[in-house]
């Protein structure tokens, strides 16, 4: 075979290297050699690298065949080192041995040479090959090694008897112990103690199984203690390995805290809604026990002397359930929170009909100021919740003037221009209806001024006042698409400035005005009453014949359409929006109308407007007046919807 | 060579002796000529053990044979045999015990002919080093395998060179079909030139760091679908170059989970308020209902009473029933706030498991109801010694409900009869109450337990409906199911279990 | 013997006049001294203020004390009524809108004696202050004389 190789001779005699390369070519080897003769030549050749075999005197001048071996294991080089010796003597066969030569040839025996290097090329390779073996499955294990090191997740191996023998940069992080301090001891150490029996009992079920490596499950969930006795949620790998009857259980482990708050979060974010869905079913029971209370006492107003006590009396009640009226207003638009949608209205009226509102709660030593704008644009926002944050920061106001003092409430168009816009980052410059209130109370120190629309920042004890904040007017504005400005001088007062994008004014809000006290305008018409609380439609029914109308009654939709099939005599249908018996108000609206287009309808509710725009099949095609309603709010309203033009009121 | 003169014996004998490994000599047959100390500890035998013995004596059994034969062919062509690396030989000590060896062989000529000196290494501990290696290599590969997340192997051309068994569950692909690939066939298509540039940088400067930090990152799988992922990035410096390890880690619970979260606080907050100050708003909210609110109806119920008293002349009828109307609206308001802060309170309230005697709960409570109307003929028929595992206030609150509803709807019934019981369910105990009251249509029975959404027959159902909404938020806040039986006129029955 | 005084701490108007309204129901004839806020209850008691000179040895023999107070809140009120020698001994009854446990629970840390809540039902209310007079008016301390 004429394989080429590449041959390293290391002697000093010319002559007998040509016969050994003579050899190899008779051997049937195409060698390429150098010869070397001196340690420099030597280490020379080796660094330019490559031979194939090494072929050696033993002894030379100035240089020797062990120094030369030594030179190679020195440098850690595997070429197959053939000794070539004219002589030979036991100490140095056991010497070449010992020194690790390949093999050891006599000159005068020069047909071993072919033979032997034939075989050592052979092994040469074999034991490269194992060598690249070798090394692959140290880098192999490098790469795992870099895994485990870097593996976001907490790797903790363990022996047969639960011993931990691999702990690695993660579960140090993890549990807080030192790999140093985890190695060796029971797996125990890093469960929460009433867990360690259960423990131990599932891994020697899992021990026990047959087989060599196992996964036990996808993913078990389990506890951690930590090194300072925290406990923590967890998500656990575990396999087992096992080699020669020794058991390894390896188990990888994340905490799941993270998640677990997050499902927490999301539970609790539930929990909360349910509690605000809650809330705003409340609103319906509310308004409807308010209409009854209000209703009654305006009922029995008109029965008695205006001016006796026992009037007195029933108004010191009426005021009383204006008030939770009001009450109830405020705090359910802000418990409910469902996704009010804003409108443009005109603020100066209902800024105007909130302050008597809130006369009372303000109380007397409280003096009240108004500097309207005449041509106020209007504004586009939830109309409620506008009430509710100026509420708010009347009620501040006055907290802030516990002696009484001047309360200014300002209206104004507002251009905010680029300058403005670069001074308050959170705002787009344009058109904005401003609603300013001053109070003249103490002011908020500067330290804590750009706190106080901080959610958690209360100057009041819990308990005073509504406690729901400036947060809430904060709130608000940022979702109006507005801004609000606060601006404070210590012993002269506080003035808060909201302002909210102005609308188009198209879509002008019914005006709402609540306990004023114009002539009651009545008339003939037969109103046909759906509602399915008794006590709220005798109050309806009462007011209704008291302003001349004709009352027929119905306490579901079902029959409100069976009365309107055999009587078409009636003009307008009064209903309430949300109904038990599967029929909804707006729905009775629809189907009657199928039947009579002509019928006007005049809807009422509880809850409040925007949320009845979300409800399903919804749909008010007609008026809404809010409940509870006073007597001549009613009035007011019916006779709108039967003054307007056509039955599409 | 021949070793004769007794000078050259001895110094050779003095030279077999101080060898380190055990020397074996032996004659052409194979017997034992001569062995060092070294082999006598190695092996366990006395030299006169050994000595003239075939040498296979120190050679397993099993190979025996085959040893033979190596001992022959060596005869044959004798030479200097090398420790060997590469074979697998074992040694046999006198005990029976097997244990690694090398050898190195060499032939010697003598006048008796040649003999084979052989130089035996015990190799155990290289063995076990070796074994280490490999033990460790496949326990780290078990480890990868067992990781739960997806580990991917990449060369710095991006293509991938290992995967584990989750990255196959993780993407689709079967193994073989992705060593090799580049990198990016794990990558949405649309962002994949993005992601070559990406791999570019990191290899660029790589260090350990979780990718995409501010970013979300998206994985697809071989249907095409893409999933949210979250992965750590390590680089590794090998013999061929740098290798990058990416674990690859599906987030798409969380994700969903934060999603959820997200569009609810949405829904809830439409702005930047933190939940928690949703919370603690809601307290000073039902602080406030029940502070606030209770104000006004008190003046409406108070004064109409007055008026009622006080002006009773100056009233009529008519003017007397509006007064009881506004009364009685104002009063079922007062408890429909009652009711709501407690069911705000049971919402909000840290749960406090210990055992709790239910039967003497309930004794409790008949006994307050009927202090309430000592007059009332009613039979209370409660179960002794039951006792759960459950939170005692939020347990009170259950029975309390429970058992009042049950007196409300009795009466009128003589002999009211009310039972307090438990029974065996499928999965465990079920606790019930049983009246013999107004009962109710079974039409209506998923409407029970639904806040506000009252039965249409008032007079038939009173109560504010939120009553039973707060039993059933109890029961299932302790893992529990609660379910009403009844029949109009003839009594209901309702069940509840805790887990 | 003169009835002696209630010191009734009520910043609601219409709690107030119902409140009376309730004793006068239930035959409590005692004086009822009305303070607005805690800062003149505290006032009244340790006779400061506007109500300085006033014999602070002349006690009332009960206080009603609602805990939603503007100026000085009524569980201060109790704490310094409590911290003051003169007037440690004075039962005092929180009126109480809520059933909020924190409100009681702190109330009785303080050292109240009893609590009545403000129940929105007028009857139960009257019902409450007959139980008030009964216990903290009659039985509690023992009368020289049994009153008619």
């Amino acid at each position: 075979m004429g394989s080429q190789i590449r041959v390293l001779l290391v002697e000093d005699s010319a002559d007998d290297a040509d016969l050994l390369m003579w050899e190899l070519k008779r051997g049937g080897f195409q060698p390429e050699s150098r010869r070397v003769a001196s340690r420099e030549s030597f280490t020379g050749a080796l660094e330019e690298g490559d031979w194939d075999i090494i072929l050696c005197d033993f002894t030379m001048p100035g240089f020797s065949g062990a120094e030369a071996l030594e030179i190679l294991h020195r440098r850690g080089i595997d070429i197959p080192f053939i000794f070539v010796s004219g002589t030979l003597t036991e100490e140095m066969a056991v010497a070449a041995m010992r020194a690790g030569a390949h093999d050891y040839i006599v000159k005068d025996r020069l047909k071993r040479l072919v033979p032997a290097v034939e075989r050592e090329l052979r092994d040469a390779t074999a034991r490269h090959e194992q060598a690249r073996d070798r090394q692959q499955r140290a880098l192999a294990e490098r790469r795992f090694r870099e895994v485990l090191a870097m593996a976001p997740d907490a790797i903790v191996a363990a022996d047969g008897a639960f011993r931990i023998t691999l702990y690695n940069r993660a579960a140090e992080a993890l549990f807080g112990h030192s790999a140093e301090e985890a190695i060796g001891q029971p797996l125990d150490l890093l469960l929460p103690a009433r867990f360690v029996a259960n423990h131990r009992d599932h891994m020697s079920d899992f021990a026990a199984l047959p087989g060599g490596v196992q996964r036990m499950n996808e993913r078990i969930e389990i506890f951690g203690r930590r090194k300072d006795g925290e406990e923590f949620p967890a998500e656990a790998a575990i396999s087992k390995l096992v080699e020669d009857g020794h058991v390894t259980f390896m188990t990888v482990i994340r905490d799941v805290s993270e998640r677990r708050a997050l499902e927490a979060q999301l539970r609790q974010a539930q929990r909360m809604e349910a509690v605000g869905q809650l809330t705003g079913g409340l609103a319906h029971d509310f308004n409807n026990l308010l209409t009854v209370m209000i209703g009654n006492l305006d009922l029995l107003l008109e029965r008695i002397d205006r001016d006796s006590e026992v009037a007195a009396m029933a108004r010191v009640a009426l005021e009383a359930s204006l008030r939770g009226a009001d009450l109830t207003r405020q705090l359910l638009a802000f418990a409910r929170r469902q996704r009010l949608e804003p409108k443009a209205f005109d603020m100066n009226e209902r800024i105007a009909s909130t302050i008597e509102l809130l006369r009372r709660t303000l109380g007397e030593p409280v003096e009240i100021e108004t500097q309207f704008a005449a041509d106020l644009w209007p504004v586009l926002a939830d109309p409620a919740q506008l009430e509710s944050a100026f509420a708010n920061l009347a009620i501040n106001a006055r907290d802030a003037m516990p002696g009484g003092g001047r309360l200014v409430i300002e209206t104004a168009n507002k251009q905010l221009d680029d300058d403005y816009v670069a001074q308050n980052a959170d705002v787009a410059p344009g058109s904005y209806v401003m609603l300013a209130v001053s109070d003249s109370g103490a002011g908020i120190a500067p330290a804590i001024l750009d706190k106080v629309f901080d959610p958690f920042f209360t100057t009041k004890e819990m308990g005073q006042g509504t406690g729901l904040g400036l947060s809430m007017v904060y709130g608000f504005a940022k979702q109006s698409g507005g801004h609000v400005k606060i601006y404070s001088e210590i012993d002269y007062g506080t003035t808060v400035r909201l302002y909210l994008p102005c609308g188009d004014g198209r879509q002008r809000e019914d005006a709402v005005a609540v306990g004023t006290e114009s002539p009651v305008p009545g008339g003939d018409a037969k109103i046909l009453v759906v509602e399915d609380s008794a006590a709220v439609r005798q109050v309806a029914v009462n007011h209704l014949r008291a302003f001349g109308y004709r009352v027929v009654e119905a306490t579901s939709g079902r029959e409100a359409l069976e009365t309107l099939a055999a009587d078409d005599t009636i003009d307008l249908l009064f209903t309430d929006v949300v109904m038990p018996g599967g029929m909804s108000g707006p729905q009775l609206a629809q189907a009657a109308r199928k039947r009579r287009p002509d019928l006007k309808v005049l809807f009422t509710s509880g809850y409040a407007e925007s949320a009845i725009g979300s409800a399903p099949g919804a749909g008010l095609d007609g008026s809404l007046l809010s409940k509870p309603y006073r007597k001549d709010e009613l009035a007011r309203k019916l006779r709108e919807v039967l003054d307007a033009g056509g039955g599409e009121s | 060579m021949p070793v004769t003169t007794p000078s050259r014996e001895a110094h050779f004998r003095a030279l077999l002796e101080a060898a380190p490994d055990a020397v074996v000599i032996t004659d052409g047959d194979g017997n034992i000529v001569l062995v060092n100390v070294q082999t006598e500890r190695l092996f366990g035998y006395a030299r006169r053990d050994l000595i003239g013995r075939p040498v296979e004596i120190l050679v397993p059994e099993r190979l025996h044979d085959r040893h033979v034969g190596h001992r022959l062919g060596f005869v044959a062509a004798p030479r200097v045999r090398p420790m060997g690396e590469g074979l697998e030989l074992s040694g046999r000590r006198a005990d029976g015990s097997e244990f690694p060896i090398a050898i190195s062989l060499s032939p010697a000529d003598t006048d008796e002919g040649t003999l084979v000196i052989a130089a035996i290494r015990d190799v155990t501990r290289a063995k076990q080093a070796e074994k280490e290696v490999r033990d460790r290599e496949t326990r780290f590969r078990a480890l990868l395998e067992a990781a739960p997340d997806a580990i991917v192997i990449a060369d710095t051309q991006g293509r991938i060179e290992l995967v584990n068994a989750q990255t196959e569950r993780l993407f689709g692909y079967s193994r073989d079909r992705l060593i090799g690939q580049p990198i990016e066939i794990l990558v949405p298509e649309r962002i994949r030139r993005g992601h070559v540039a990406y791999r570019d940088a990191f290899i660029a400067a790589p260090r350990v760091r979780p990718m995409g930090e501010n970013r979300e990152l998206f994985g697809q799988r071989a249907d095409g679908s893409e999933f949210p992922v979250e992965i750590s990035l390590s680089p590794v410096h090998t013999e061929q170059g740098t290798l990058i390890i990416a674990a690859v880690r599906d987030v798409t619970d969380r994700q969903r989970a934060r999603h959820e979260i997200e569009t609810l606080n949405e829904r809830l907050l439409r702005d930047n308020t933190e939940l928690a100050a949703v919370n603690k708003e809601l307290e000073s909210f039902s602080y406030s209902v029940s502070h606030d609110l209770r104000a006004p109806l008190r003046a409406i119920d108070g004064f109409s009473q007055a008026l009622l008293e006080d002006s009773a002349d100056q009233l009529d009828d008519t003017g007397r029933d509006y007064l009881n109307r506004v009364r009685r609206a104002a009063q079922r308001m007062g408890v429909l706030i009652d009711d709501l802060i407690m069911l705000s309170r049971v919402t909000r309230a840290d749960m406090h498991l210990r055992q709790v005697d239910l039967s003497a709960l309930a004794q409790g409570i008949a006994e307050d109801l009927r202090a309430r109307d000592p007059a009332r003929m009613a039979d209370f028929a409660i179960t002794g010694g039951l006792t759960a595992q459950c939170d005692a206030r939020l347990i009170q609150i259950v029975l309390e409900n429970l058992l009042g509803n049950a007196w409300k709807f009795t009466a009128g019934r003589t002999p009211t009869r009310i039972e307090f019981g438990s029974c065996r369910q499928d999965k465990g105990e079920a606790y019930f109450i049983r009246d013999n009251g107004a009962g109710f249509d079974m039409a209506h029975a998923d409407q029970l337990f639904r806040a506000f959404q009252r039965l249409h027959d008032a007079a038939r159902f009173p109560g504010t409906g939120i009553g039973l909404a707060t039993v059933q938020r109890i029961v299932t806040k302790h893992g529990g199911r609660i379910w009403a039986a009844g029949e109009v006129d003839k009594g209901a029955t309702f069940y509840f279990t805790l887990e | 013997m003169i009835e002696k005084t209630i010191l009734l701490v009520e910043d609601n108007a219409d709690d107030e006049v119902l409140t009376l309204r309730a004793f006068a129901k239930n035959n409590i004839k005692n004086q009822v001294v009305v303070a607005r806020d805690g800062a003149e209850a505290l006032d009244y008691l340790f006779a400061e203020g506007a109500y300085e000179g006033r014999d602070t040895n002349d006690l009332p023999q009960l206080v009603l004390l609602d805990l939603k107070l503007p100026k000085v809140d009524g569980l201060e009120v109790l704490r310094r009524i409590r911290a003051d020698t003169r007037t440690e001994l004075l039962p005092v009854v929180i009126l109480t809108s809520s059933r909020e446990e924190q409100d009681l629970v702190q109330g009785y840390r303080l050292g109240a004696n009893s609590y009545v809540r403000k129940p929105v039902n007028f009857d139960d209310f009257l019902e409450a202050a007959r139980q008030l007079g009964l216990y903290w008016l009659l039985l509690n301390e023992a009368p020289p004389r049994r009153s008619g």
